[in-house]
Formats: structure tokens, C-alpha cells, sequence
């Protein structure tokens, strides 16, 4: 073989070669960086769709049955107890239960990553004479679902800040966040106070017709009860480790704290007597001391700029039990 | 040098359509399946894996009724503690899937349901998902409705064999097979009597020259004689005395003024010695009519 053929020979079998080789070469690909979510919202227009369905059956079926079934998994918490003692009451021939409208104006969600999560949703007013309401849900783990755990009405002319989108969600903070006038805890413990001991002054609140009907009755009864040689006393506690704090799109910041207020009423040898509303939940013989528990719901605005007052957006007093003494 | 190229020619031709083939013949699939057994009721697919490249289609199979899920990848994962689940983690080779099973086997079948679903389908033997179809980030989650196990997951995934220029080669080595075989049939086949054959229809003009040298009697210096084999670099085939050898047509009659008209016989190179040209019958007249005139 004369040398040129050679050399073409060689070309020839080492382009086989790399012909033969170049099929053992392909990568595998690998899991890449874990993408956005897109949208980025816990809960999504179906999804509350859905829960809110199922919500307003599971408030239908207990308004038929006039009983609040502790097992169906939607009305929880304060709901529940609220919703109960609503029924007694009613029945008894007192105020006929709060109406839930299912008529909703805005659903408000979480983005949290983590639990518990709260849902706010404001629906319409029942009618003409009430204002529309703030409804809170709350889902405690992943495995959980959303439950009704308070309501309360919006207070006559509050506003509502501009929340994100459903479908972004707005970010859940801790109560000591700062970054507005006050934490969200500082507010909370400041309006606690307040209902405990009374208007200040200068004020730290916005004006608020919750307060204001608070220290009417409490003015009245206190009278009254004065008037035997009585006392008469409210023991207003927040329940931080089931309030929420939420930013607002404008950056305020938005807290729902429940809060239980026992007022207690006693007249050193009377013989008390109560409406036949209060009577459907007191269990036991009334004498010279009564006990009111209050399952009450509050939503607070707290703006970013310090030099305005924090204000209530809604607010409302459940009667939720009457006993004979305090609770230890 | 046109042996050489057409060996050339033909050996690369050769070499690169049998390579091309070659080629074609190892070239893998472009589409294959992986896949992997499962044996538990419910399986995790991240957000990562639906988002590797090539991934066409996931098949879960196994217990006929079963749910397919898409959540928030932080959800699901939350969701999924204390389920007997299997995680997909990627693929281990082109055949095979790769996942792990987490040690949690605590199975709580009322918690089926769920809020954090974004979206939630029934399907009977076998679920499909398609990357296209699952909205970004987001994870999926089969689980069978009786808690029984699923059987195997697999996924469909395309790739670049990176063989694209098989086809081209094959067409490029038998294009130069091609060009080598007209080469060799140019070196072996004899062209010069259809040349000459072809030259030989050009008469008025050579007839005119041929006259004019029949008559002359003028030394011509060169070329050589007609008659004899030219041993000088044969000129490009003209009815025009070579410019090197004639500076210009001679009006002299010379019976060797004009070189005989030498056809070139074939493409060979000029420094190659004339072979014996056949006369034509022409110039073998005039070469008589000189030699009777001496």
C-alpha cells in the first residue's frame, strides 16, 4: 500500500473511531434550581372558592339544625362557641344569630410557608341596617383545613386597607414586627388596656364604637350594681397566640386578635335577675354574683406612619356563657 | 496527480459515508423512558424534577384509583410527612428513575383532603403529567384513594444524540466516491480517437492552411517536422503555429512551415511526450506533396 493510501486509511478509520465513540456521551440531566411558584398565594381563587362553599354549608346546616356540630371541620374555635350560645340564646327568645352573609366582597390570603395561616374575607352587609363583616379563617397545619374560627362587623365608617392580591398574598409577620407606629403586640397590649382601664388622654386609638359601647354598659352596670353596695368588673385579656398580623399593600399593618372579656357582677345578698336571653346559657340557680364570658373579635389597623393613631376596623361582643362564679 | 486525487477522493469518500453510517448505526434514541418500581401509596414529584430538561411525560401507575395533586412545593412536602411516600429525585441512568423513600410509613388515610391543593384530578390505571400542564414550581403528588401501593412511576425524555452529522456524512463520502470514480474512468478510458474525430470536422480554415503550405518553400526554423513525434512541449491543440515556435504565419511555402495540427489525445499534462498522433488524411497529402516537391 503506497504511502498517500495509507495515510488516507488512517484518516479514515480514526473518523470510524470518533464516529464509534461519539455515542457514549450524552448527559443525564439533573433536577435544576426549584423554579417560582407562579402565583405565589397559599390559597388561590378555587381553593377559596371551595372552602368558603364548604364554610357557609357546613353554617347552613347547623343554622337548620340549630346546633353547631363541633365535629364539622369548617366552623371552629370562637365560631363554634359563638355560634352555640347564638342558637341558646335564639331559642330562649333572645336575638336571632348573627347573619353570615355568603355574599363576599374580598378574599385576603396568606403566602406564608408556614402554619398556622389566616384567610380574611369581607362580605357584604346582611342588611341595611348593619355594616359588612370581617370573617377569619384559619388553618393550623398542612393536613388541616381552613376553619371559621371568628367574625365580627365593621365598625360605621372603617376602613379596610388595601390588602395584595389573592393570588400574591400577603406576608404574615410576628406581633413584635416592627416597621409601624406601634408592634402589633405593643397595639394589641396598648387597646387591652384601654378597654381595661378606660379612655385615656391624650387618646392612643382612634375613636371606635366598640369602646364606646363597652364603657357605656360597663358605666351603667357599675351604676347599678353600686347603687346595692355592688361592684361590677371587666377582665378584658388578649389571646396573642391566636391573633394574626398581616401587611397591608400600603405597608401598614393589619392585626386580628381575639380577646376575652368576663365581666362580673355582684351584689352582696341579692337576688339576681337576667333576661331570659342570658338565662338559656346560665346552668345553676342565680344568687347575688353573676358571670359573663365574652368571646370578642377585634381587628386593628396600625399605620406605618407614627404620627397617626392606631385605629379598629371591626369589632364585636359574643356572649358566649353565663355562670354562677368565675372560672379559676 | 489525477491518480492520486481519485484514490484520495475515493478512500475519504469511502471512509466518511462508512463513518456517517456507523453513525446512524450507534446513534441512540431521542426519546426514551426511564423508570422505576414504587410500591407505596403515595409519590412526591418536585417542582425540580417536572422542570428537567427533556421531560415529556410522567406515568404513575399502580392501584386503579388515584389522585392526582399540585401544591405549593412547601405545602406538599408539609402535607406529605408521616405518609408512606416515595419521593422522585431525578432519573440514575436513561432507563432508570431515582427516588427515596423517606422512614415515615404512618399512614393517616382521613387526611385525603385538603386545602393547600391548587388542583386536584381522578384518574383510573394511570396518571399522566406533562410539564406543560403543571403550572411553574409547583409539586405533584399521586396518591391512591385505597391506600394501596402505586406500582411504578416513568418518565418520557428527549434528548440531543448528538448525531446530526451522520446523514450529511454519508451523503458527502458518497459524493466523493462518486467524484473518485469519474476520475479513475478519465485516467483509464482512451479519448483521443473521439477527440480527433471531433477536430477533423473543422476543414475551411485548415484547408486554406494547407494549401499555403503545400506551395511554400521558406526555412522554417521549428517546429519540428510534422511527421515526427514532437519531443517539445506539445502546445495547447491549435490550427495556429505555436506562438514560441512561428512568431507569425509565414507567407513562405515551406512543406514544414506549418506544424502539423497535433490534437491533443487527452487532458494529460503538456509535459508529457506526444504519443504517435494519426495523421490526418489531410496532412498525410501535404506531407506527400512536400516530399515530391524535394
Amino acid at each position: 500500500m503506497s504511502a498517500p493510501v495509507r495515510r488516507w486509511a488512517l484518516a479514515a478509520s480514526i473518523a470510524i473511531a470518533l464516529a464509534s465513540l461519539a455515542a457514549c456521551d450524552i448527559p443525564l440531566p439533573v433536577p435544576s434550581t426549584t423554579p417560582d411558584v407562579v402565583p405565589p398565594g397559599a390559597v388561590l381563587a378555587d381553593q377559596s372558592g371551595a372552602i368558603l362553599a364548604d364554610t357557609f354549608a357546613s353554617l347552613a346546616a347547623a343554622d337548620a339544625a340549630k346546633q353547631a356540630d363541633l365535629d364539622a371541620l369548617r366552623v371552629g374555635g370562637d365560631a363554634a362557641a359563638v355560634r352555640s350560645a347564638e342558637y341558646l340564646v335564639a331559642a330562649a327568645g333572645g336575638a336571632a344569630p348573627d347573619v353570615l352573609p355568603s355574599d363576599i366582597l374580598a378574599v385576603y390570603a396568606s403566602n406564608a410557608n408556614d402554619w398556622p395561616r389566616a384567610m380574611v374575607v369581607i362580605t357584604a352587609a346582611p342588611d341595611a341596617t348593619l355594616t359588612p363583616l370581617v370573617l377569619m379563617w384559619v388553618q393550623d397545619d398542612a393536613r388541616s383545613d381552613y376553619q371559621l374560627r371568628e367574625w365580627a362587623h365593621m365598625l360605621p365608617a372603617a376602613i379596610v386597607p388595601a390588602m395584595a392580591n389573592q393570588s400574591v398574598g400577603f406576608a404574615q409577620i410576628p406581633l413584635d414586627s416592627p416597621g409601624f407606629s406601634l408592634t402589633p403586640k405593643a397595639a394589641i397590649d396598648a387597646y387591652v388596656d384601654v378597654l381595661t382601664k378606660g379612655e385615656p388622654n391624650p387618646s392612643t386609638f382612634a375613636p371606635d364604637t366598640y369602646r364606646d359601647r363597652m364603657f357605656s354598659a360597663r358605666a351603667a352596670l357599675t351604676a347599678a350594681a353600686a347603687a346595692r353596695s355592688g361592684s361590677y368588673v371587666d377582665k378584658v385579656v388578649a389571646r396573642p397566640d391566636e391573633a394574626f398580623a398581616l401587611v397591608t399593600a400600603e405597608g401598614s399593618a393589619l392585626v386580628l386578635v381575639p380577646i376575652t372579656v368576663t365581666s362580673v357582677f355582684t351584689v352582696p345578698g341579692a337576688q339576681l335577675a337576667l333576661p331570659a336571653s342570658d338565662k338559656a346559657l346560665l346552668d345553676g340557680t342565680l344568687a347575688d354574683r353573676v358571670v359573663h364570658y365574652y368571646r370578642d373579635f377585634v381587628v386593628l389597623s396600625i399605620p406605618k406612619d407614627a404620627s397617626l393613631l392606631p385605629s379598629v376596623v371591626a369589632a364585636d361582643h359574643h356572649l358566649v356563657d353565663v355562670t354562677l362564679a368565675e372560672a379559676p | 496527480m489525477l491518480r492520486a486525487g481519485a484514490i484520495g477522493a475515493g478512500i475519504a469518500g469511502i471512509a466518511i459515508a462508512i463513518a456517517g453510517g456507523v453513525g446512524l448505526i450507534a446513534k441512540p434514541d431521542a426519546v426514551v423512558w426511564a423508570s422505576a418500581p414504587l410500591g407505596r401509596a403515595v409519590v412526591v414529584i418536585p417542582p425540580q424534577v417536572i422542570a428537567m430538561d427533556g421531560v415529556k411525560d410522567i406515568v404513575v401507575e399502580g392501584d386503579p384509583w388515584m389522585e392526582t395533586r399540585t401544591a405549593r412545593p412547601v405545602d406538599a412536602y408539609a402535607w406529605h410527612r408521616g405518609e408512606s411516600s416515595i419521593y422522585v429525585q431525578g432519573v440514575s441512568s436513561w432507563t432508570e428513575v431515582k427516588t427515596v423513600k423517606p422512614d415515615l410509613f404512618s399512614y393517616d388515610g382521613k387526611d385525603l383532603t385538603g386545602d393547600i391543593w391548587r388542583s386536584n384530578t381522578l384518574s383510573f390505571g394511570a396518571t399522566h403529567i406533562r410539564p406543560a400542564d403543571v403550572p411553574a414550581g409547583l409539586a405533584v403528588v399521586v396518591v391512591t384513594r385505597s391506600h394501596g401501593p402505586l406500582s411504578k412511576i416513568s418518565i418520557e425524555l428527549s434528548r440531543d444524540p448528538g448525531y446530526g452529522w451522520a446523514w450529511p456524512a454519508v451523503s458527502a463520502g458518497a459524493l466523493l466516491a462518486a467524484v473518485s470514480m469519474v476520475l479513475f474512468a478519465l485516467l483509464w478510458l482512451d479519448l483521443r480517437p473521439a477527440r480527433a474525430g471531433l477536430k477533423a470536422g473543422d476543414e475551411p480554415e485548415r484547408e486554406t492552411a494547407d494549401v499555403v503550405v503545400a506551395t511554400g518553400d521558406a526555412p522554417v526554423p521549428s517546429p519540428a517536422p510534422s511527421l515526427a513525434p514532437s519531443p517539445a512541449p506539445s502546445p495547447a491543440p491549435s490550427l495556429a503555429p505555436s506562438p514560441t515556435a512561428s512568431p507569425a504565419p509565414s507567407p513562405a511555402p515551406s512543406p514544414t512551415a506549418s506544424p502539423a495540427p497535433v490534437p491533443s489525445p487527452t487532458l494529460a499534462p503538456a509535459a508529457a511526450p506526444a504519443p504517435d498522433k494519426p495523421l490526418t488524411r489531410r496532412a498525410r497529402r501535404a506531407a506527400a506533396d512536400a516530399e515530391g516537391a524535394k
